[in-house]
């Protein structure tokens, strides 16, 4: 096991390398101007000339990249580099992008984990219903719904449902924050539909497979009780594969908060994001960018990790050698 | 192949030969093709789905017909949030018209079918044109990668790994983001976000089908790499491959509206399904149909292009063969 985990960890770095340095390439491409932006439009040629020395942005790029990376030395625009959490200030804001960055996670990690727990609070249980009454009428309903979730954008999903539970019934404000708890429920719900729909669709085939096994009829010809062999026999294994793609959903969920959290002026990760998009603040998109790629990145590796704790078959594949195919068939 | 065996002069058995095997194949491919049918209209949904998405795309091709797209743009403040069915005095072409407007109007006075009507030209476009380039893209460097191995594939595994590790909606945002709002960039941004799915399904299936027999029959007579991915693994790869495009065709479809919803793809007042969103924002309580006509647009054809997706993979799946 330990050697299939340095294993993943060891993959990880040069990935993580990968992310900032195609974050930092976007950035570098981009048409804005941060000196331009600091200045003003009004500003003579040297005193622009000045201030692109002085915010390291006239050195070549891969330079400007190793500056991102290992820190920055300047009495006012210096930084420590994104290597030890320290990306200098907004261009905009002027407050460190970093402590922005790690005050407003906590948010969007409430808003995905509610709505990953939402999703799977219906989603498994109405799976498992729909698997043991596979092409019933029941069913037929909550596949339909399913779709419709794995289908809907979910900008329009949330307009909907402010457009009916709050303009219309008052029952749940269109404005959230994180500290008041009914004002997460529209968030929550709009962000978890697309997951539960994936999660509903994957406990009610993985289900369907399981219960089609040899090991699921021996228990019922034992003459054990339905309840029993669904939930002790066949849910165990059917579970698997959920609680992969539950994990890399909580993944996609922290990434893709984005337009739930614009829409409802949440003050997460995402709308400081699109905010920075829009002002063109380099420092704070490419910190809230490379923040979300890696968390992103590690969820994805605990996912992994985790899978090989719950299914046994994994973890020996990666710890034993493989067996070699007696010749090799491919000619180079 | 070159029917090198047989040499006579006029080349007459040869071409014989040779259109033989062609009716043969037409033949097989006719077959096929009806079997293929056959399994997919089994499901109903489906055939209702690709009928949808049929009278989507000959809306979309001929939607200078139905509206003109110069009418759809312009302004007509006094018939600013009408209802659906409502109509109104519009000056156009320098004179005053009347005109029913079918699903209502926005807030600048501008019909709304019209408005949907080319914003499905630019979503069908986006749609198929982000497949295709993520497809080719991914296909050309998945196929190299799978079949050829060794360091090759490991860079663009690597990259692959580099790419998917930020979240695809993120991407293509990022991507918008630092080239600049334009048709174009939202296409890159798009495909460039599907091309490392691409690149996986390709290798793993060229990897599961490249140590077969029938492949190595094809070396051992002398075919030539390119020969033996081209007509020998595709058609065996083919399936999963057109289920992914399909699927994606209402992914792209979806993000496009995303995008310009954030106002990060194709700006107002040119028509697409998200701005139209975005814009209605504001007006959604005095004027609902502003959110449903244009969100169950979308909803609709992106449901009819997953739905096609898992009857063609139900379709093609040879398991699955009743």
């Amino acid at each position: 096991m330990s050697r299939y985990l340095m294993r993943r960890i060891l993959m990880l770095v040069p990935v993580l390398f990968g992310v900032t340095f195609i974050v930092f390439a976007l950035m570098y491409i981009t048409p804005s101007d941060p000196a331009q932006m600091m200045l003003g439009p009004n500003a003579s040629p040297a005193a622009y000339k000045q201030m692109r020395a002085d915010m390291g942005l006239d050195k070549p790029f891969i330079v400007q990249y190793l500056q991102f990376l290992f820190g920055y030395k300047h009495p006012e625009f210096g930084y420590k580099g994104l290597l030890f959490g320290d990306l200098g200030r907004s261009y905009i804001s002027n407050r460190n992008v970093f402590e922005l960055i790690l005050s407003s996670f906590p948010n969007t990690l409430v808003l995905a984990a509610g709505a990953l727990f939402f999703a799977l609070l219906l989603g498994v249980p109405i799976g498992i219903f729909s698997a043991t009454r596979p092409y019933s009428a029941l069913d037929m309903i909550f596949t339909v719904f399913a779709l419709l979730g794995a289908s809907m954008p979910v900008f329009w999903a949330a307009m909907v449902l402010i457009y009916t539970f709050a303009n219309n019934l008052r029952i749940f404000p269109a404005m959230s924050n994180p500290g008041d708890v009914i004002s997460l429920v529209l968030p929550i719900v709009t962000l978890s539909m697309y997951s539960m729909a994936i999660i509903m669709r994957m406990t009610r085939s993985s289900m369907l497979e399981v219960m089609e096994q040899d090991y699921i009829r021996t228990a019922r010809v034992k003459g054990m009780d339905e309840k029993v062999v669904i939930f002790k026999h066949a849910l165990k294994n059917a579970l698997i594969p959920v609680v992969t793609v539950a994990g890399l959903q909580f993944g996609q969920l922290l990434g893709g908060a984005v337009l739930t959290e614009k829409i409802f002026s949440y003050p997460g990760l995402g709308t400081i994001m699109v905010d920075a998009i829009y002002q063109k603040d380099t420092p704070q998109i490419l910190g809230s960018v490379c923040f979300v790629a890696l968390t992103f990145t590690f969820m994805n590796l605990l996912v992994d990790i985790l899978y090989g704790f719950i299914d046994p078959r994994i973890k020996t594949t990666y710890t034993k050698k493989k067996a070699r195919p007696v010749a090799k068939r491919s000619a180079a | 192949m070159s029917n090198t065996a047989i040499n006579i002069p006029g080349g007459t058995i040869a071409q014989t030969a040779r259109e033989s095997n062609l009716r043969r194949f037409l033949r097989r491919t006719g077959r096929n093709l009806g079997q293929f049918w056959r399994q997919l209209s089994r499901n109903k949904l489906a055939v209702v789905s690709l009928g949808l998405v049929i009278v989507f795309a000959l809306v979309a091709i001929f939607a200078d017909f139905l509206y003109e797209y110069d009418f759809v743009t312009s302004n007509s403040l006094e018939n600013a949030l009408l209802k659906p069915g409502e109509s109104g005095i519009v000056y156009y072409h320098e004179e005053d018209i009347e005109h029913t407007f079918i699903l209502g109007s926005d807030n600048y006075g501008r019909d709304i079918l019209g408005r949907l009507v080319h914003g499905a030209r630019v979503s069908m476009i986006i749609g198929f044109a982000t497949v295709a380039i993520a497809l080719m893209v991914g296909g050309v460097l998945g196929a190299f990668a799978g079949y050829r191995g060794g360091l090759f594939d490991t860079i663009i595994m690597r990259a692959t790994d580099i790419l998917l590790s930020i979240p695809t909606i993120l991407l293509a945002i990022a991507i918008v983001a630092a080239l600049g709002n334009s048709f174009f960039n939202l296409l890159v941004a798009i495909s460039t976000s599907m091309i490392p799915g691409y690149i996986r399904i390709v290798r793993a299936s060229i990897i599961s089908v490249k140590d077969q027999e029938f492949v190595e029959a094809a070396r051992c007579i002398g075919a030539k790499d390119f020969r033996i991915v081209v007509r020998h693994i595709f058609p065996n790869i083919f399936s999963p491959i057109i289920v992914q495009s399909t699927l994606n065709v209402g992914s792209a479809i979806n993000w496009a509206a995303s995008l310009s919803f954030l106002g990060l793809g194709i700006l107002p007042p040119k028509p697409e399904w998200g701005n139209m969103l975005s814009e209605a924002r504001e007006f959604i309580q005095y004027a609902p149909h502003l959110l449903f006509a244009p969100g169950i647009t979308i909803l609709l054809t992106v449901l009819a292009y997953n739905l096609i997706g898992d009857g063609l993979r139900d379709a093609l799946d040879p398991k699955l063969k009743r």
